[in-house]
């Protein structure tokens, strides 16, 4: 699904440059669960971003389905995360002057579905993520859970490829928290989905699969359960140990 | 979905949307109430000077009158029976007068009409006489008094008033019956005059001299000792004066004297219609050259040397007011601008989630653009209404607007110095005149005056002007808010807190 290769992302802040991503090297196979945890500020929202074509690298490839976002122009990169990434966010990010199902049907607007069928689809997706009885809600009226689902739903209903999940349990208590990632396990087995969940939650990223470290831009890779750790194994030789970095300062 | 985010957002920030719809209302309702008056002004303008000298006619020629030429100022000579030697008849002969004489204006030939008529751009010229008659009776005394000068004298001296009217001879040729006096005049009763009366001794009254002096349809009037049968009576305006009694240019023509000469194939007042607005001052450089000692007036001229108050609120309109509406407008677009953007940065997280759902930015462009030309177009609707109201108000809280035009010798009001009712004060020995019922009527020393009442008429044009207005400021305010929205990039956008 991906393969990033020497990919880094540098800010400027004042006269100095922030070095948010240092030399990543990751493959992410199709259907994987990675977790990617580590102190805030060390670079792990900057790679989902990258994943998701939200930014550009400053340099590096990013290779999803053997297409490099970082050369493909800006309306490419849209056209690849209308119809194959889905994103969960920390704060939600419903748009607050839309309805549960309206927000869901957000997602299928640039895929020009048919009103009636875009419709259908969000009812279902509502419905997966067991909120059928509040599609006409706004946003303000559910609880933070409540959000978070109709959050999952939308990122869903397109079917895509990619779930990124930037601390989708930040802002919920524990036993809601619980509840998403229960949900978030159930869909990714029940859609086939690859999916690469960003958090700082022991707890949250123990679920997955392989679980990386961020520290200071670099990524390790910390544990690997996957069926197919050993083929994949062989091919890891560059998720060696991060080397001492200075720490990043944004 | 984009009528429904459109019509959730705008109800969500509905006090800032109703702030940008007032400021934009307002700048749209002040420039159309600014050109209704500017229109209604123009119209009262138009008025003003088609009640002058007629509807279609474009330019007055007119000519200086020669020294000595006035009729009824102190050298005129009376024409004692018919005789123009000014032979003194015995004492004690009562004398009947009646004397259709030119009155402040020089005279023109006839032929200079022609030539008028053919110039290039022209589409009709017309000639006209202004003319007063005037009527007396005296006996002459014994001694050996002069014999000249208004009044009668009666053995002691005592002054009885001469009586008067205004005589218009009209060319009733061709097409030129459309200019001239006459063409604005309102038809009471009777018929107006036709090219088949262009030498029948036949006359058109007006209807407040007819009333003033018992005339009807079928009457006869004295013009000049010649009896005119009256065919028909028209009303006019009173405030524009108008003459008393319209007879053919030809019988005036053979009837009238100036200075003692007769005025046979003379006229003292050219009216031209020149074939578009366009080539109005051509047409007037042309008879300019053509006829290089008149006076050649067109309306635009007349139009500056309007003064009283519709020429203030002319300037009032098209200075202050102009300047006025295109402030405010600019202001409302700045303001709805502005708004518009600060709206835009508060939103730049749920626009960066839209993009990181796949929106192109054209989209979320679309949509604060939309957004923005709806409240624009709100704002229009209530500014077409405010400057309805606005108009509305002005037709009907405003004083009647008075207009004069300066008298001066050879002005291109029919005429020349147009003859208004005055007080008296005339005579050799000055003094006023137990006039009576009687209307005396001098050359003018007073300027005329017009009253309009003002309207201020919305035009399909100032509304469609609205309306570009409205869409303008959407177009200008959204513009600016979804160009900051596309800027962002997703991740930036949502990096920011809110």
């Amino acid at each position: 699904m991906y393969k990033l290769t020497g990919v880094t992302k540098d800010y400027p802040k004042g006269r100095g440059v922030v070095h948010a991503l240092q030399g990543i090297d990751l493959t992410i196979e199709d259907g994987e669960w990675l977790a990617i945890q580590g102190p805030t500020g060390h670079g792990k929202s900057t790679l989902l971003q990258m994943l998701g074509g939200l930014d550009r690298p400053t340099s590096g490839s990013i290779l999803f389905d053997g297409e490099d976002l970082a050369e493909l122009r800006e309306s490419q990169v849209t056209r690849v995360r209308a119809e194959s990434i889905g994103f969960i966010f920390q704060t939600f990010n419903l748009v607050p002057t839309l309805s549960a199902q309206e927000n869901v049907e957000a997602a299928l607007v640039p895929l020009h579905v048919p009103t009636a069928e875009r419709r259908r689809r969000a009812e279902s997706a509502l419905a997966d993520v067991g909120l059928a009885d509040r599609a006409r809600h706004l946003p303000s009226e559910l609880s933070g859970g409540q959000q978070q689902r109709v959050a999952i739903a939308r990122a869903l209903v397109k079917e895509p490829r990619v779930l990124l999940a930037d601390e989708p349990t930040g802002n919920l208590d524990e036993g809601t928290r619980d509840e998403i990632i229960g949900l978030l396990e159930k869909l990714w087995r029940d859609h086939n989905l690859t999916m690469v969940l960003v958090t700082h939650d022991s707890m949250v990223a123990r679920r997955a699969e392989r679980i990386g470290i961020m520290k200071n831009g670099r990524l390790t890779i910390k544990q690997d359960t996957r069926a197919r750790t050993t083929a994949a194994a062989a091919g890891q030789a560059q998720d060696a140990p991060a080397a001492q970095q200075p720490t990043p300062t944004a | 979905m984009f009528l429904t985010y459109l019509r959730r957002e705008l109800r969500r920030r509905a006090r800032q949307a109703s702030i940008i719809a007032l400021g934009l209302a307002l700048g749209i309702g002040l420039v159309i109430t600014v050109t209704a008056l500017s229109s209604g002004v123009k119209s009262a303008q138009g008025d003003v000077l088609h009640s002058l000298y007629g509807q279609d006619t474009d330019i007055t020629v007119t000519k200086t009158p020669a020294a000595g030429s006035f009729g009824g100022g102190a050298g005129t000579r009376f024409h004692f029976g018919g005789s123009s030697s000014g032979s003194r008849p015995k004492a004690g002969t009562k004398v009947n007068i009646d004397n259709l004489t030119s009155t402040g204006l020089g005279t023109i030939s006839g032929s200079d009409v022609t030539s008028a008529g053919k110039l290039r751009n022209v589409a009709a010229a017309a000639g006209g006489l202004t003319l007063s008659d005037v009527k007396d009776s005296i006996t002459i005394p014994s001694s050996s008094s002069s014999s000249g000068g208004f009044g009668g004298f009666s053995g002691s001296g005592t002054f009885h008033a001469p009586t008067s009217m205004t005589v218009d001879g009209t060319d009733l040729s061709g097409n030129a019956a459309a200019l001239g006096p006459l063409s604005t005049a309102k038809l009471a009763s009777g018929r107006t005059l036709d090219s088949g009366d262009a030498n029948a001794d036949v006359a058109v009254v007006d209807s407040d001299y007819a009333k003033s002096s018992k005339l009807t349809v079928g009457s006869t009037v004295t013009i000049a000792k010649t009896s005119f049968k009256v065919v028909g009576i028209v009303s006019q305006s009173a405030s524009t004066d108008p003459p008393d009694v319209y007879i053919p240019l030809a019988r005036a023509q053979a009837l009238g004297t100036s200075a003692g000469k007769s005025l046979k194939g003379e006229v003292n007042t050219i009216y031209v219609a020149a074939d578009s607005a366009q080539n109005i001052t051509t047409v007037s450089k042309e008879i300019s050259t053509l006829m290089p000692s008149a006076t050649v007036t067109n309306q635009n001229d007349l139009a500056k040397q309007l003064t009283g108050s519709v020429a203030s609120a002319s300037s009032l309109a098209s200075n202050l007011g102009r300047w006025l509406s295109i402030a405010v407008l600019v202001a409302a677009f700045l303001l709805a601008s502005l708004l518009t953007a600060s709206a835009v940065s508060r939103r730049v997280r749920e626009f960066g989630t839209l993009k990181a759902l796949g929106w192109t930015s054209r989209r979320v462009v679309g949509q604060v653009v939309g957004e923005a030309i709806t409240i624009g177009v709100i704002g229009g609707i209530i500014g077409v209404g405010l400057g309805f109201l606005g108009s509305t108000l002005v037709t009907h809280l405003s004083s009647p607007l008075t207009a004069s035009v300066s008298p001066t010798t050879g002005s291109a009001t029919p005429g020349g110095a147009r003859t208004f009712t005055g007080g008296g004060g005339f005579g050799p020995g000055g003094g006023s005149f137990p006039g009576g019922a009687n209307r005396f009527r001098a050359a003018a020393s007073t300027t005329p005056t017009v009253h309009v009442h003002l309207i201020a008429p919305v035009t399909a044009g100032a509304i469609a002007a609205a309306v570009i207005l409205a869409i303008l400021g959407g177009l200008i305010a959204g513009g600016f808010g979804g160009w900051r929205a596309a800027r962002l990039r997703p991740a930036a956008a949502l990096a920011r807190v809110e």
